[in-house]
């Protein structure tokens, strides 16, 4: 599903460029659970945020299903991002001037979607993730946990191919944190392909690979298990 | 459509969500915009709007003129003829007019004094002004012989008449005679000149023997000024009319030398001659400066606006990267940020036209003439300064809103996602922001200065010397020719009541006088000393302005009389014919000699002569701000006066006086009309020191304006930067900075920004004061004081403005600062 040729990234500074990614080959296969470790700098958030497309600045190249990611131009890499991936934040970041179940809207408002699917979607993801009860709450009125449920959920029902999660269990308590990755799981196992950055190795566990970055260089499980 | 619905909704809730932020700038663009159109308004009400007829801008208006500098003058009645004839092919019609008082009346009722317009039966029609009703007038009714005939104004036929349809052919009284209505002008009926005058009514040429029985016809007597009105025939040129028409000028100057030794005929396009010919550059600049120092408080606003929602932008940066991380695309997020910035532009764009309408009501107010001359100014907003204040609202707003949406969607976003607002250190003192508020600063400072130089100038107008003491004077307009009364019997009534008035407890002394200090009536001309050079067409006499006055004028005026004698009961028709000079005319017509016994004749050494009996003070006749001016008082006892104002010195305020004056004038005749009654400090007031006090009012609103908005906008920017550098000032103050020195250092931010902005503004202040320079009386744009004054106006109230979020600074705990993060 994804596959990455010799990405490099860099930032200006002087005298030299700072280097945050450096010659990174890697091969995802569609339904894997892959976990990205690695000390703070070492380019964990700067990968995910190039697979996420939230980042189109980098050398090398980037196939998302077939599609050159690095040679599309921007209208289109948007469009094939809002077709294929969601995201998961540590700091949740949900709209804090919106109700859940609004929160539960924006991703499918900028899909198109006829009003009446729309509604109907956000009726059964907050079915689906048992949230029902507080759709019509701020995100300031949820506990932590609750708002990375409903975070993970706005990230999934748009039904994206792929789900990018950075530290999504980073700001929750272990037990929110355990629950938050059975769901992972499940979605793994209903055949979402994710991509998670983490510092936890128990978290780790719940996926099939890990692979390890370090100053910028993957040091181990670039391939395919 | 339901995403547009949608984005309105969301623009809603998220302005209030932040009502503080949204009311400030919507407040901020209204009070830019409410200025800048009411500025406009009075500009396009005055001088730039187009009269309301059709192809208005072939209208012109021909005056005399001697030399280059010389005074824009009216012609003769007996002259129009002269430029009918010889224009036919570039002048499509002349029409004369000329503003006359008469007394309208109902049966049994006393005679109320209305303005009307005399004209040529033309008039209408030249105009092109379609009548509401009726007709204009018919070339016949210019005779003498003519039935007499009115046309109503539309808003005297909507009052006196309740808007009677029937009202064609009906009589209406004027002077004592019947005068049937022909028709009723339209109501947007505007003349072309005299800004602002609106005429009552409407009679031809012809009626003025039946007004004025005696008198004669105009054209045949040819004495009374006309203001001639012409219209450019199809094909024709200004340039072309012009000659043609100073063909007819030179020809009658030289049938008229040498009283019009030298004068030349000018065909002035109308607009161009607004709202006096003499007065129109100077009130062009004038409006225009002010126009543009509207247009600098609205730029202040959009700046301000521009700043807001910068600060809105750096904190909603993390919203936005959420928003693209969820699939939007640029195309969405501009049109959502779209919506909420034209939501802010409508509100302060429809706020702002409330404040423009608000102060243009208030500034029509202010511009309130004391006379009973019936001048409107009804300063309406205009579309083209909506249009332009719309798309320079719009402008701001949509390139300061829309900034996020570029920002949101342009590489590296991921940034605003990963970091949080530890990604953020770097924005936190926008040099954009920072540059907006020197901007605004210098601006506050320039128009402050200008406001603090005008409020100079108009005190040392209040403190001139004038010649006269304007203090506890009471002025009554009667009109004894509306009561029937010939020139023998209005001498006398003016004698007469002068002499019951001054007796009356309370009142010191009394006069009359036909034209007073600063009322603009000019009368004017040439004179002569006997016995000195006959004019030339190069030297054409001493020009001098005269009035007519009663017994007592200078004792009760207060104007010093420097030798000689007042007038007296002695001179009266049959006797000597005399007059009292001004100073400088007698200086310069026998200088180094006494005047008094000398004779000067008017126009030329074969005009009437009179003997000079006095020599007065010199004062101010016409403008606070001009020199000593060549001026001489004619006894009302020899003169043909008609309207006159009589002049009561009180010893209280002078308006107590009042019923004990109108009691006696009553006693008198109760049939005098009372055309008017003031004070002398109005008449100034009014007058003298109009312009002056509306400059005063507006360069202070706007001032003031400007000061708020750019002292509003520091205190944003300081307020900002504190909330940014809260972990900052956490982090010193943990490492052992006390409060004092925390606040130093917000406050020095605070003030490097007023220093600049006010040292960019009084440089600046220096470089414009060429312009207001001919706006000044007797203060110099160089004025250390209102210099001075403003820069510690301006440094004052923006250390208060550093200072309260400087000393919030002062008081963070660092634990709190620190969690802040």
């Amino acid at each position: 599903m994804i596959r990455l040729v010799n990405v490099e990234k860099s930032v200006e500074t002087r005298p030299s460029p700072t280097w945050l990614l450096r010659r990174i080959g890697l091969e995802i296969p569609r339904g894997e659970f892959v976990t990205v470790m690695g000390p703070s700098g070492a380019g964990k958030s700067t990968l995910l945020a190039i697979l996420g497309m939230l980042d189109a600045e980098f050398r090398g190249e980037y196939w998302l299903d077939g599609q050159p990611v690095h040679a599309l131009k921007q209208k289109e890499r948007f469009a094939l991002s809002r077709s294929r991936i969601g995201f998961v934040f540590q700091q949740y970041h949900l709209l804090d001037d919106l109700t859940v179940a609004e929160n539960l809207d924006v991703p499918l408002g900028y899909r198109d979607m006829k009003a009446s699917e729309r509604a109907a979607l956000v009726a059964d993801t907050l079915d689906r993730f048992q949230i029902v009860g507080k759709k019509d709450l701020y995100p300031r009125q949820l506990s932590g946990g609750q708002q990375q449920l409903v975070a993970v959920a706005r990230a999934v029902i748009s039904r994206p191919a792929l789900l990018l999660a950075d530290e999504p269990t980073g700001n929750l308590h272990s037990e929110q944190g355990r629950e938050i990755m059975e769901l992972f799981g499940r979605l793994n196992q209903q055949g979402t392909t994710i991509v998670q950055v983490t510092h936890s190795e128990e978290n780790a566990r719940y996926g099939h690979r890990i692979i390890r970055l370090k100053d910028g260089w993957l040091v181990d499980g670039a391939a395919a298990a | 459509m339901s995403g547009l619905l949608q984005d309105l909704r969301l623009a809603v809730r998220a302005w209030a969500r932040i009502p503080g932020v949204a009311l400030a700038a919507v407040i901020t663009l209204a009070l830019g915009i409410g200025v800048t159109s009411a500025v406009y308004s009075i500009g396009n009400t005055l001088l730039w709007r187009a009269l309301p007829y059709p192809e208005s801008d072939r209208l012109t208006l021909i005056y005399g003129r001697t030399g280059d500098g010389g005074e824009y003058e009216d012609y003769a009645w007996s002259e129009l003829d002269d430029f009918r004839a010889g224009t036919a092919e570039v002048l499509s019609g002349v029409a004369g007019v000329m503003p006359v008082a008469v007394g309208l009346a109902d049966e049994g009722a006393p005679a109320v004094r209305v303005w009307g317009e005399m004209v040529t039966a033309n008039y209408f029609a030249l105009l092109r002004a379609p009548m509401a009703l009726g007709r204009g007038f018919a070339a016949a009714e210019d005779s003498a012989g003519a039935t007499p005939v009115v046309v109503l104004s539309h808003s005297l036929w909507r009052t006196r008449f309740h808007g009677d349809a029937a009202i064609l052919g009906r009589t209406v009284r004027l002077n004592r005679r019947e005068f049937t209505v022909v028709g009723v002008a339209p109501a947007d009926f505007v003349t072309p000149y005299y800004v602002g005058f609106s005429p009552t009514l409407w009679m031809p040429s012809g009626a003025h023997a039946v007004l004025h029985p005696g008198r004669g016809a105009l054209d045949a007597q040819g004495e009374e000024s006309v203001r001639l009105v012409a219209r450019l025939a199809d094909g024709a040129t200004l340039s072309g009319a012009q000659a043609v028409v100073g063909l007819i000028g030179r020809r009658l100057a030289a049938d008229h030398a040498p009283d019009y030794a030298g004068r030349e005929a000018v065909l002035l396009p109308e607009r161009s001659a607004r709202p006096e010919p003499q007065l129109a550059a100077g009130f062009n600049l004038a409006l225009r400066l002010f126009l543009a120092v509207a247009g600098l408080v609205l730029l202040i606003a959009c700046a301000n606006v521009a700043s807001l929602l910068l600060a809105r932008a750096l904190a909603r940066r993390r919203e936005l990267a959420v928003r693209v991380a969820l699939g939007a695309g640029r195309g969405r997020l501009v049109r959502q940020l779209l919506v909420e910035s034209l939501l802010l532009a409508l509100g302060g764009g429809t706020l702002g036209l409330l404040v423009g309408s608000w102060l243009t009501a208030g500034l029509s107010r202010l511009l309130t003439l004391p006379t009973d001359i019936p001048f409107v100014f009804a300063f309406a907003l205009d579309q083209r300064v909506i249009g332009f204040t719309a798309v320079v609202t719009l402008g701001t707003t949509l390139a300061f809103g829309l900034a996020p949406a570029l920002q949101a969607t342009a590489p590296g976003i991921a940034g605003a996602l990963r970091h949080d607002s530890v990604g953020w250190r770097g924005v936190s003192r926008s040099r954009l922001r920072d540059g907006l508020v020197v901007a605004q600063l210098a601006l506050a400072c320039l128009l402050l200065t200008g406001a603090a130089l005008v409020t100079r100038s108009l005190r040392a107008m209040q403190e001139a010397s004038l010649g006269y003491d304007p203090r506890n004077v009471l002025l009554v307009s009667i009109a004894p020719r509306l009561a029937g009364y010939d020139a023998a019997r209005t001498r006398t009534l003016y004698r007469e009541a002068a002499a019951r008035l001054a007796a009356l407890p309370g009142v010191s002394s009394a006069t009359a006088a036909e034209g007073l200090p600063m009322e603009f009536i000019s009368n004017g001309g040439t004179i002569v000393a006997e016995g000195g050079e006959a004019p030339t067409p190069e030297r054409p006499g001493e020009p001098a302005g005269w009035t007519i006055v009663g017994d007592n004028y200078f004792s009760t005026l207060g104007t010093p009389l420097l030798e000689g004698r007042d007038f007296g009961p002695g001179d009266t028709v049959g006797s000597l014919p005399v007059a009292v000079v001004s100073r400088v005319l007698a200086t310069r017509l026998w200088p180094g000699q006494s005047a008094v016994g000398k004779v000067l004749r008017f126009g030329d050494l074969t005009g009437p002569a009179v003997t000079v009996i006095g020599v007065a003070a010199d004062a101010k006749y016409r403008l606070i701000a001009e020199g000593p001016r060549s001026y001489l008082y004619l006894p009302l006892a020899q003169a043909d006066a008609g309207a006159a104002t009589l002049v009561v010195r009180t010893d209280a305020h002078p308006r107590g006086a009042l019923a004990a004056v109108r009691a006696t004038l009553s006693d008198l005749d109760p049939d005098l009309p009372i055309a008017d009654s003031r004070t002398m400090d109005e008449l100034l007031a009014g007058r003298a020191l109009l312009f002056s006090r509306i400059a005063t009012t507006l360069a202070g609103t706007l001032g003031i304006l400007a000061l708020a908005l750019s002292v509003v906008g520091l205190y944003g920017v300081v307020t900002y930067a504190v909330a940014q550098r809260t972990r900052e000032l956490g982090i010193r103050l943990a490492l052992g900075s006390t409060s004092a020195g925390v606040l130093r250092l917000v406050l020095g931010d605070g003030l490097r920004l007023a220093a600049t902005g006010i040292g960019i503004g009084l440089l600046m202040a220096l470089a414009a004061g060429r312009l207001i320079r001919g706006f000044l009386y007797e203060v110099s744009p160089l004025d250390p004081v209102a210099l001075t004054g403003t820069a510690l106006v301006l440094a004052a109230v923006t250390l208060l403005a550093s200072a309260i979020p400087a000393a919030r600074a002062g008081r963070v705990h660092p634990m709190t600062a620190l969690r802040a993060e």
